[in-house]
């Protein structure tokens, strides 16, 4: 890794984000629709003194270069700005939104490397057995359900008929932990609090399944695709003609190597999930990154969406950056 | 490997859902109510929303000088009497004894600040209240003695429009405000109500427990006055009817806001669970641009009124919950209605003569309307199509529609106007130039002028003769007004929808199993 490299990428970050902030920018002021009309509602009493009075407040009458500026240098300096609708700053919506759709995303990943991988090796291992057209099968059903669906038939069932988990949210109330990182589990395990983990575990259960749903699918795909490829190398045939036992050479040295396509997925689906599912967070009332910005957009809230915007993309990128180094690291051929 | 990896797999998610399930193995603590919003709330500052599920939180925490009750009246609740001083003064006295959730006392100091706050320009924290629109002509309020306040308006208002605008604000604590800033208030909001804040997050969860020196309540309240019986209110944020349904059904949270028109049946259908249903406030309209043809031909608009089965709409899309207005723009039932005015009925072979009078054929146009809107426009669209007239249904997002609508290049619509405090100017207010583009000078006139007439029964007559003038000229098809419908469990006591749409826990109890 060389200092190239990483300065190299520094800039690239830099440059991308200054281009979408232009971007969000721009389009947010062509999308139709005033954030103050949109406030006010088509209600009593709303006249256009009072919504013309709010932009002005806002700062939304100044000209659009005025306004750009007031938000790149908020980027510069790491002041978000405030939303136009909630009473709180971008910075403080984000604070609470994202340990929500972190906590979840890590779980949802978890349990599908959990489920994906043992379940592509199988598949891979009886390549063309009924077995393996049956985990064929399942897995494109799990590729293929909606999630919203998906979620709303796990909650009839585990929550409405047989009662046994928690139908929405990240915590019954009264099982709260006290809060260190926002992570729940974490601060549960943190304060030694036993009640409130296995609460939070209960709730993360059916989000966490159909999230990772057709993740793990994916997982199983990749896993039985390369392993498929690996089995047929030559240094496998080698080691089985040597006599190493079979289970061995599989997990040892085909699935070792089978696993390096597993980084880009895992990466894939950290950027996928950490902007957060609208769909998932509405289906379990779950408060994350997801519905803040799809609501802000809804509001026309101009700054939160911006700044959100920015913020993901930034974290994407990182996170691109992470699999490259990843990468460079598990396998010692790639140098940047 | 085989499936040892497959068994370990299934093992570990099994203990999972067996801890899980232990888990909530609890007891709830108790009375504690749990109350499912349709969405997050904006602000705990009483001063700094237009927000129905904002409101809902609120308004447990902040009484006012005047609340609306269920049943729709209007009555006293921290004032004890409003008399009128002069046309454009009228004076409120304030009951002693009453304290904020910090133990001052709330004196005619509080409330001249409160409303000084947001009729003021720029008088919260460098900006203007959204809520000052809500406020008639109110200038200025300035304190008589430690309880008595004079409201000055800049224009004669009547005893509906004061009251209203007392309605429409909560009490808040001047000192402790000055003393926290407005930050700090909404990290700690105070106020006069019956529960008082504990924590919370606008998104996920808000929680209030009850406030024990509460002074009692309006005595105009169904139940007992006194503090509140439940120990603590719990909101719930849960954006999905259908999450919502499930949650209420899974015995997750004890009342349900939002009901939809297709859940009502598994709701009754469901054991211990109840649907409650109240009237509603917000009016739902067929809009036209008056100045595009041919809705500029007042025969084709009076067409369209025939055109429209009004009980079909409330069976089919509202599931009978709702009350038809037949293209009046206020109840039949109300008294400011004038019971000679004639509704429009559903009479499709007249609306087809009609057209045919007014040299109309082959009509072919859009309505525009938003997701929420659809069922009730594509109705319409279907009932237009048996007198012939091909109207397409299109849907937008809610603010690029108000935008089109605002700029005059939308030729039909179906819209909602929110009337939550009964006035009968609101639902007048679609038909002003910005939405219908329709100009009579009698009844620019008359609005202009009557919200301002003092005498209670010379400004309803006003205004019922601009409904004459909207029937007959038919600027806009009033449609019908939705019931509040919400639903609760069956142990929830002395719970009814508000129309407004907010929910009251002043006097709800918890049967104890």
């Amino acid at each position: 890794m060389s200092l190239e490299f990483l300065l190299r990428r520094l800039v690239q970050l830099l440059v991308l984000i200054f281009v979408i902030a232009v971007t969000v920018f721009v389009l947010m002021r062509l999308t139709p629709g005033d954030p103050v009309a949109l406030m006010m509602g088509q209600d009593q009493g709303v006249t256009q003194a009072d919504i013309q009075r709010k932009r002005e407040a806002l700062g939304l009458e100044d000209p659009l270069l005025v306004q750009l500026g007031r938000f790149m240098s908020g980027l510069v300096t790491g002041d978000l700005g405030r939303s136009l609708v909630i009473d709180k700053t971008v910075r403080a919506l984000l604070i609470e939104r994202f340990p929500a759709t972190l906590e979840l995303t890590i779980v949802a990943m978890l349990l599908s490397f959990i489920v994906g991988l043992p379940v592509g090796v199988i598949a891979a291992v009886r390549h063309n057995s009924v077995l393996d057209r049956a985990i064929m099968g399942v897995n494109f059903l799990g590729l293929s359900m909606p999630s919203f669906w998906q979620g709303i038939m796990l909650i009839l069932l585990f929550s409405v008929t047989l009662g046994w988990l928690p139908s929405f949210g990240r915590t019954t109330y009264g099982f709260e932990p006290a809060h260190v990182t926002g992570l729940l589990v974490l601060d549960s395990l943190l304060t030694r609090d036993w009640a409130a983990l296995r609460d939070t575990l209960g709730h993360l259960i059916l989000p966490a399944i159909t999230a990772g749903t057709a993740y793990s699918a994916v997982v199983a795909r990749v896993v039985r695709s390369s392993m498929l490829e690996i089995l047929r190398q030559d240094y496998i045939r080698t080691g089985i003609s040597k006599g190493l036992p079979y289970r061995r050479v599989v997990r040892v040295h085909a699935l070792r190597n089978a696993l390096i396509p597993m980084v880009t997925v895992a990466g894939l689906e950290a950027g996928s999930l950490l902007s957060g599912s609208v769909v998932l967070e509405t289906v379990f009332a779950w408060p994350g990154l997801g519905r803040l910005l799809v609501d802000a957009i809804y509001a026309r809230d101009y700054a939160l969406v911006q700044s959100t915007v920015v913020v993901l993309c930034a974290m994407f990128v990182a996170l691109s950056f992470l699999v490259d180094l990843i990468y460079s690291f598990i396998d010692p051929r790639i140098r940047w | 490997m085989r499936f040892t990896s497959i068994r370990r797999v299934a093992g570990l998610v099994l203990a999972i859902l067996v801890v899980a399930q232990a888990g909530l193995g609890y007891a709830q603590a108790q009375k504690t109510i749990r109350i499912a919003l349709t969405g997050p709330i904006v602000t705990l500052d009483p001063a700094n929303y237009r927000n129905r599920n904002t409101e809902s939180v609120i308004r447990n925490m902040f009484d006012g000088l005047y609340t609306v009750l269920p049943d729709g009246r209007t009555v006293p609740e921290i004032a004890e009497d409003v008399t009128r001083i002069d046309d454009n003064t009228w004076e409120f006295t304030i009951r002693e004894g009453i304290t904020f959730h910090n133990g001052e006392a709330l004196t005619a100091d509080d409330v001249a600040w409160t409303f000084n706050r947001i009729v003021k320009e720029g008088a919260m924290e460098g900006q203007t209240s959204p809520r000052k629109g809500l406020m008639a002509s109110l200038q200025e309020v300035t304190v008589v003695d430690d309880y008595t306040v004079r409201f000055h308006f800049a224009a004669p208002e009547s005893r509906l429009s004061v009251v209203t605008a007392a309605v429409f604000m909560q009490i808040m604590p001047k000192d402790y405000f000055e003393s926290v800033g407005v930050d700090g208030f909404i990290a700690a909001p105070v106020g006069a109500g019956p529960f008082k804040f504990v924590e919370g997050n606008y998104s996920e969860r808000i929680v209030l427990e009850k406030y024990e020196d509460y002074w009692g309540g309006a005595p105009d309240m169904a139940g007992e006055a006194g503090p509140a019986r439940l120990d603590r209110v719990v909101f719930e944020i849960i954006p999905d009817p259908a999450s919502r349904l499930a949650a209420l059904r899974a015995g997750d949270v004890d009342i349900m806001q939002g009901v939809l028109a297709d859940q009502i049946p598994v709701i009754e259908s469901t054991p211990g669970v109840e649907l409650k249903t109240g009237p509603g406030t917000n009016l739902f309209f067929f809009g036209f641009n008056t100045e595009l043809a041919p809705f500029d031909d007042p025969e084709v608009r009076r067409a369209m009124a025939y055109a429209i089965d009004y009980d079909l709409l409330v069976e089919a899309v509202y599931g009978g919950r709702a009350d038809s207005l037949y293209g009046l723009p206020i109840s039949a039932n109300s008294e400011v209605q004038d019971p000679s005015l004639e509704p429009f009925h559903y009479d499709p072979e007249l609306a087809k003569q009609m057209l045919a009078d007014a040299g109309v054929s082959n009509l072919t146009f859009t309505i525009d309307t938003i997701g929420d809107n659809l069922l009730l426009a594509e109705a319409i669209s279907q009932m237009l199509q048996e007198i012939g007239v091909d109207a397409q249904v299109r849907t937008w997002e809610a603010g690029a529609l108000l935008e089109a609508v605002g700029t005059g290049s939308r030729q039909a619509s179906v819209h909602s106007w929110g009337n939550a405090s009964g006035d009968p100017q609101w639902p007048l207010w679609p038909v002003e130039p910005g939405y219908s583009y329709w100009h009579d000078d009698t009844f620019l006139d008359i609005m202009n002028t009557a919200s301002n007439i003092v005498d209670n029964d010379e400004r309803q007559a006003a205004f019922r003769r601009a409904y004459e003038i909207v029937v007959d000229q038919v600027p806009y098809v009033t449609l019908l007004v939705p019931q509040t419908v919400e639903a609760a469990r069956s142990n929830v006591l002395n719970f009814e929808p508000h129309p407004g749409g907010r929910v009251n826990m002043h006097r709800v109890d918890l049967a104890t199993p």
